[in-house]
């Protein structure tokens, strides 16, 4: 039972709150704009690389991070400009599919360019050194990626439900026209939501980076593992996308245990395919009304 | 900005549809037999075959040229196979990659280590790329295009994870070499003549040229293009759509498969390296860029992406971010590619829609068939009853839409279905079509249960329809419109269909949309305005010549004149003996045209008998106007 709780349900939650923390950006911006960025990944890994790499050229610690985060904003609102606003709500999703991979492909590209696609270290992050808690072997960064999900989760919920801009985002998603004629903006609301989404893949990125090895590549697979959790919950669902995400990690960490790490991507996707066949609008999401 | 955008789009559109029209027209004036030869894709592919391999008889099979344009044809077939799947179905697939990567080891694995001769492995290798397709285009039924997206997005990493995974065949990062192609189990069968391996890409490039452009024409391809642009539509001419997308997940990805083998055959020496993620993206950039679902879009997209990356092979990086800025301006600029007609060839209207075809004419007045299937007799009292509600009720939620409505049509007889809004008329309809199962009830087509039935099934049994909006398919020609609707023909007598056809050339003629017009056939129905579109998709479901045809408000948006021509088309269409059903609002019309007419009110029929008695009956009245 130790054994379990030491090498699958710690690093497999902690984990899982990352992938957790992407479900939720995706919900978040699925919610108003009916977009998936496939560029969130990259969104991720974004920061802590500038930083990284302004802090290697000499620049001081705290204006690294301001420019990591400058940039990741930089990058998060050029993605709105030319790859979400003109697709929000508009049913046609190969157009914004096949813009949002674009974005992602060149993102990655260049953070490739300064590290030549090599693993990076990240020293600024919270300390990952392994302590002993009641038994286990912890660290501070593994511990902190859960109550941080949760904390969003959160703030997001009653965002949504308390405020005016939250009610306001909401109700873009269920009806453009109908917001738009109560004077709500479609453009504003396709802004604000990419920049809620840019501040959790701040907060996503920063933990990563305490934890795991940099590689721009990461991108990918955080599209990938935050979809499966995103659509296991069903598209829009905030509280669904923390179930999706802790479960992915759980699943993903307890193959590469026992099966082997190469087929932690199989099980993901296995689990994606269950998902689909079992409940393709997911845990809390609603089924379509079909329109003749 | 948008303006520049609006601009630059229509612009280029426009130049292209004027060059296109002069082709057409250079075309037609050449002598028939060499118009029809010229537009052969067999003819066009060999033609294509003839350049390649004039490049190589120049360069030597061996020389890099030769290489470069061995690698667009290997690629061709690929991404000919992302046509397929994409371009003619609709569905997302970003996982190409993964379908040439199996079959590339499919095949570098069985020839590489156990020296298999190549007549095996090509087609296991294209049935290993067929299952992969089957596999991720298997969920299509149930997902959306973001859904198969990330299922093949997720195929792409689970596949390059297998072939490092699986080390003991596949011998991971060390590859496998020495793929050379054998003859025969023999080891000593190998073939040393050095033009075999690019003969070979050659030629089972120019099938896939071949066997793309025919895909596309045949009965089945037709229909997955017509699910591709309206689903609903599809599905009122008898068309269901999950067939359609799993072939072309299935026969795209086998096409990957196959051009992933050659690929082996061609590097002779095969590791994970050569099929990173970013290969799927190049061949999706490929199809795009080149304009999914026309015909020379891909290979404009291969020849484009293999010769400017050579180019950009100084600057390491550029060449991948050359393919996402691409992405991002097509999408925005130019989202239907750089040749963006995606209507194939099709027979013309008038050879369609040609009576003669149909079987005699002049005898049909001779043919005691014609009266056993119910048509009009010479007094003119209506057949058999063709269709049969029976006490028919459908909720939404509390909403009670229908509650318990019995109608009946006879052939040859025209029933008018009225009310004011939110009676249940379409509801009623949606019911008779498929389209809502009833909540209880029974609708009788011919004496068979069809109320359980799916659309298509309806459709295929004799019902056909038009909706308030035309739902007709907006990447395909006029021309494949009408081959659709006659290739799915319903069976009647030689004397019904000759009726249908005329019906179906008159509503033609009414929409402005003359059927012996070549140019005006091959026109895409994107480019038709709403009126047009009415008459189009009556047109389609008249050819198909019905037993039953429901009409959901034909009249509305029409001039008087087009009332009065589409009011005699229906005339014509019912005394050859088609049930007819028409829902609508203008009641002049209505009473002009049917035979009977059923009030609706909240769901319950109110009213039922001669059109001349309606406006006698005081609780018609008092449903339309509110008092008396």
């Amino acid at each position: 039972m130790d054994q379990f709780i030491q090498s699958i349900l710690l690093p497999g939650l902690s984990q899982g709150a990352i992938y957790g923390l992407i479900a939720v950006a995706f919900a978040v911006l699925h919610l108003t704009t009916g977009v998936i960025n496939f560029g969130h990944g990259q969104l991720v890994v974004l920061a802590p690389i500038i930083i990284l790499l302004s802090a290697a050229a000499g620049v001081p610690v705290w204006l690294a991070f301001l420019l990591g985060f400058a940039a990741l904003l930089i990058a998060a609102l050029v993605t709105e400009v030319v790859a979400i606003r003109p697709f929000v709500q508009s049913g046609s999703a190969v157009s914004w599919i096949l813009s949002t991979f674009g974005v992602s492909i060149v993102l990655t590209e260049i953070l490739a360019i300064p590290a030549g696609g090599e693993a990076t270290y990240f020293p600024f992050g919270i300390p990952s050194d392994p302590f002993t808690l009641w038994g286990f072997r912890v660290s501070w960064a593994e511990l902190s990626t859960l109550p941080a999900l949760l904390l969003v989760a959160v703030l997001l919920t009653v965002f949504y439900r308390a405020t005016r801009v939250g009610r306001e985002l909401r109700a873009v998603g269920e009806d453009v026209q109908g917001a738009e004629a109560l004077g709500i903006s479609r453009a504003r609301a396709s802004q604000i939501t990419v920049l809620i989404s840019a501040l959790i893949a701040a907060v996503t990125g920063f933990l990563v980076a305490s934890s795991q090895i940099l590689l721009p590549n990461l991108g990918i697979f955080f599209l990938f593992y935050g979809f499966v959790a995103v659509s296991m919950g069903g598209m829009n669902s905030i509280l669904g996308a923390v179930i999706g995400g802790l479960v992915v990690g759980l699943v993903s960490q307890a193959t590469a245990v026992y099966i082997g790490p190469l087929y932690g991507n199989l099980a993901v996707f296995t689990l994606l395919v269950l998902v689909y066949v079992v409940r393709p609008h997911g845990l809390f999401g609603a089924r379509p009304v079909r329109e003749v | 900005m948008a303006r520049f955008h609006e601009n630059l789009r229509t612009g280029t559109y426009a130049v292209q549809d004027v060059a296109r029209r002069g082709l057409d027209r250079v075309l037609d004036r050449l002598p028939a037999p060499v118009r029809r030869v010229a537009v052969m894709p067999s003819v066009q592919g060999l033609v294509l075959v003839a350049v390649a391999l004039a490049i190589l008889l120049v360069t030597g099979p061996l020389s890099y040229p030769a290489y470069v344009v061995l690698l667009i044809c290997v690629y061709l077939i690929s991404v000919y196979g992302v046509n397929v799947t994409i371009g003619f179905s609709g569905v997302l697939s970003l996982g190409q990659g993964a379908a040439f990567a199996v079959g590339a080891y499919v095949a570098g694995i069985l020839a590489g280590t156990y020296m298999w001769p190549i007549w095996l492995t090509l087609p296991l290798a294209l049935l290993s790329g067929l299952a992969v397709g089957v596999l991720v285009g298997l969920p299509a039924g149930r997902l959306a295009a973001l859904g198969l997206a990330m299922l093949s997005l997720g195929t792409v990493l689970v596949v390059s994870d297998m072939l490092v995974a699986l080390d003991d065949i596949t011998r991971g990062h060390s590859g496998i070499s020495g793929i050379t192609p054998f003859l025969s189990f023999d080891p000593d069968s190998y073939v040393l003549w050095e033009w075999f391996v690019p003969l070979l890409i050659l030629g089972v490039a120019f099938l896939a040229f071949w066997f793309h452009a025919r895909y596309r024409t045949s009965r089945l391809g037709r229909a997955t293009a017509a699910v591709r642009d309206e689903p609903i539509g599809a599905s009122a001419v008898g068309i269901g759509g999950y067939i359609t997308k799993v072939a072309a997940f299935a026969v795209g990805s086998g096409m990957g498969g196959l051009a992933g083998a050659l690929f082996a055959y061609l590097s002779v020496y095969i590791s994970p390296d050569a099929f990173l993620p970013s290969l799927s993206i190049l061949f999706l950039v490929m199809a795009v860029l080149g304009g999914l679902g026309s015909q020379l879009g891909p290979l404009v997209g291969v020849i484009i992406l293999v010769i400017v990356p050579l180019m950009l092979a100084p600057f390491p990086h550029v060449n991948i971010i050359v393919y996402g800025v691409l992405l991002v301006l097509l999408m925005r600029l130019r989202p239907r590619g750089i040749f963006s007609r995606t209507a194939a060839a099709a027979d013309p209207v008038r050879e369609s829609l040609a009576i003669d075809s149909a079987g005699p004419t002049v005898a049909a007045d001779a043919d005691p068939g014609g009266q056993a299937d119910g048509a009009v007799d010479a007094s003119g009292t209506p057949g058999d009853v063709v269709l049969r509600a029976e006490d028919v009720k459908r909720s939404f939620g509390g909403l009670k839409a229908v509650d318990g409505v019995t109608l009946e049509v006879r052939a040859g007889e025209i029933l008018g279905l009225i009310g004011p809004n939110g009676s249940g008329k379409t509801t009623m309809l949606n019911i008779i079509g498929g389209y809502y199962r009833p909540s209880s009830g029974t609708v009788w087509l011919e004496g068979v249960d069809v109320s359980r039935s799916r659309p298509q099934e309806s459709a295929r049994r004799g019902i056909a329809r038009t909706f308030q909006t035309p739902k007709t398919f907006t990447g395909m020609s006029i021309d494949e419109h009408i081959e659709i609707a006659v290739q799915r023909q319903l069976d009647a007598s030689p004397q019904r269909v000759a009726a249908c056809r005329a019906a179906a050339r008159a509503l033609l003629v009414a929409g402005g949309l003359n059927p012996d017009d070549l140019r005006v056939g091959r026109r895409e129905s994107r480019f038709l305005g709403h009126g047009q579109l009415r008459f189009l998709e009556a047109a389609m479901a008249i050819a198909r010549c019905p037993k039953v045809l429901l009409l959901d408000e034909p009249a509305a948006g029409l001039s008087a004149s087009e009332i009065e021509t589409l009011e005699n088309i229906v005339k014509d269409v019912a005394r050859a003996g088609v049930a007819v059903i028409i829902v609508e609002h203008h009641l002049e019309m209505v009473s002009r045209l049917v035979d009977r007419i059923v009030v609706l009110d909240l769901g319950r029929v109110l009213w039922e008998g001669h059109p001349d008695d309606l406006h006698d009956a005081e609780a018609v009245r008092a449903a339309y106007m509110g008092t008396v």
